[in-house]
């Protein structure tokens, strides 16, 4: 709890949250282009210097349009979405190499209002939950501009290591900035679980408990 | 003007090259680089071997190709080859040593892809690897002014990272075990070389970058 200090050997109040993350549908569609038409989704959410925002775009609409889910994809595209709120934001699984056991993510919150706060963290790190434990990844990989400083501190904390800064690598507002290059292994992660127990109240395992509960009481 | 050596056995000569429409001369000896043509895919296919991964030749997802002779074939016939992406490097005796390639040239944010491609690693301490990179720089920063090139090599590559060294290229950082071949997990690593002028392509609206 903010403001508390805890005394030693006492464990913090486990995290709850109201968000939770889920399949982008056909039904997100039309949230999903409003939040692309955002010029945030432009600045922001096109870090990977290998394909051009045309591209990606193509790619999204390309995806949700798809009837039945391919057993190897090359892309994964999940809603943040809120039982309070309604849908959040989206996390972009790219560039899936099941060869290589790795993959790019790319986390973009359209609801501006939840990008500096918890959410954000929240939804990196059950995206991350799913790479490594659902889809058995090795790696993860994320290209973000240097002056998306919330965004590279949130992945940081995560465990993912810089390594590569690639200097005038991107242009916006007709300037170049630098792109930074972060990985992460599922070493790493699993350091990152071990060390952050507050974690455990929000995990993918508990929200989808927590789901079915809540499909349990609404039936 | 260039001249080709007579691939019979007639002696080396010293060539030039004269790529009139990039505004290059490259004085070379024992050397002849030329556009990679169709008829080059039997060659080229060879860097391809399962046992010898090439970072550069890796796709999109970092994942090692297989491409046949008749698919090679057809890329080298695709317009962007046929603009002079890929080039063949002949020694002076007309053996192919390897390949230069410039790819990905992003306009906006003026940089592109680089690669030297020997047949064999050794190929790297002939005159025309040399010259091909020279060649291949002097095309990105001279006749496109692009402000850097970029290329990425293979914790295993290490005499090729050392070429691009010796060419200038600086590391911009490795990414840690990107890549499964050969039973394990290889580092990637990011290598740049900056125009020494500066770039004089064009990157916004009514405003030209020196960035370096």
């Amino acid at each position: 709890m903010p403001g508390v200090l805890l005394q030693k050997g006492q464990k913090a109040m486990p995290i709850k949250s109201e968000s939770f993350i889920r399949r982008a549908e056909r039904d997100d569609l039309d949230v999903i282009v409003e939040w692309m038409e955002d010029e945030d989704f432009q600045r922001f959410l096109y870090g990977d210097p290998a394909r051009s925002p045309k591209q990606i775009r193509e790619q999204i609409v390309g995806m949700l349009g798809r009837s039945v889910g391919h057993t190897m994809p090359g892309g994964i595209y999940l809603m943040v979405d809120s039982h309070k709120d309604g849908p959040l934001g989206l996390v972009l699984l790219q560039n899936i190499s099941w060869r290589n056991r790795n993959c790019s993510l790319d986390v973009y919150l359209g609801k501006k209002e939840f990008r500096e706060g918890f959410v954000a963290g929240l939804a990196t790190f059950r995206a991350l939950e799913y790479c490594f434990d659902e889809l058995n990844l090795h790696r993860v990989s994320a290209y973000i501009y240097a002056f998306n400083r919330p965004s590279w501190r949130t992945f940081e904390m995560t465990g993912a290591v810089r390594e590569l800064e690639l200097e005038n690598h991107v242009l916006r507002d007709g300037a170049l900035h630098a792109i930074y290059g972060y990985g992460l292994l599922r070493s790493e992660f699993e350091q990152f679980r071990k060390k952050f127990t507050r974690m455990e109240g929000v995990t993918l395992k508990s929200m989808i408990a927590d789901l079915v509960v809540r499909e349990g009481a609404e039936t | 003007m260039y001249q080709r050596r007579n691939a019979q056995g007639v002696p080396a000569l010293s060539v030039y090259l004269n790529f009139v429409e990039w505004g290059l001369v490259i004085e070379q000896t024992d050397t002849y680089i030329r556009t990679t043509d169709p008829d080059d895919a039997t060659t080229l296919v060879q860097l391809y071997a399962w046992s010898d991964v090439r970072c550069a030749l890796l796709d999109q997802k970092r994942e090692p190709m297989m491409p046949t002779v008749d698919e090679l074939r057809e890329i080298l016939a695709s317009p962007e080859a046929a603009k002079g992406a890929f080039h063949t490097l002949e020694d002076g005796t007309g053996q192919i040593r390897g390949f230069c390639c410039l790819r990905g040239l992003s306009q906006d944010t003026s940089f592109c892809e680089v690669s030297i491609l020997p047949l064999a690693e050794a190929n790297l301490e002939l005159p025309c690897m040399d010259a091909g990179m020279k060649f291949i720089l002097k095309r990105a920063f001279a006749h496109h002014g692009l402000q850097k090139v970029m290329t990425h090599v293979l914790d295993k590559e290490t005499r090729v990272r050392a070429f691009y060294l010796e060419h200038g290229f600086r590391s911009a950082g490795t990414q840690r075990e990107a890549l499964y071949a050969n039973g394990k997990y290889h580092d990637i690593e990011a290598l740049i070389c900056w125009n020494p002028q500066g770039a004089r392509r064009v990157i916004a609206e009514g405003s030209e970058s020196h960035a370096n």
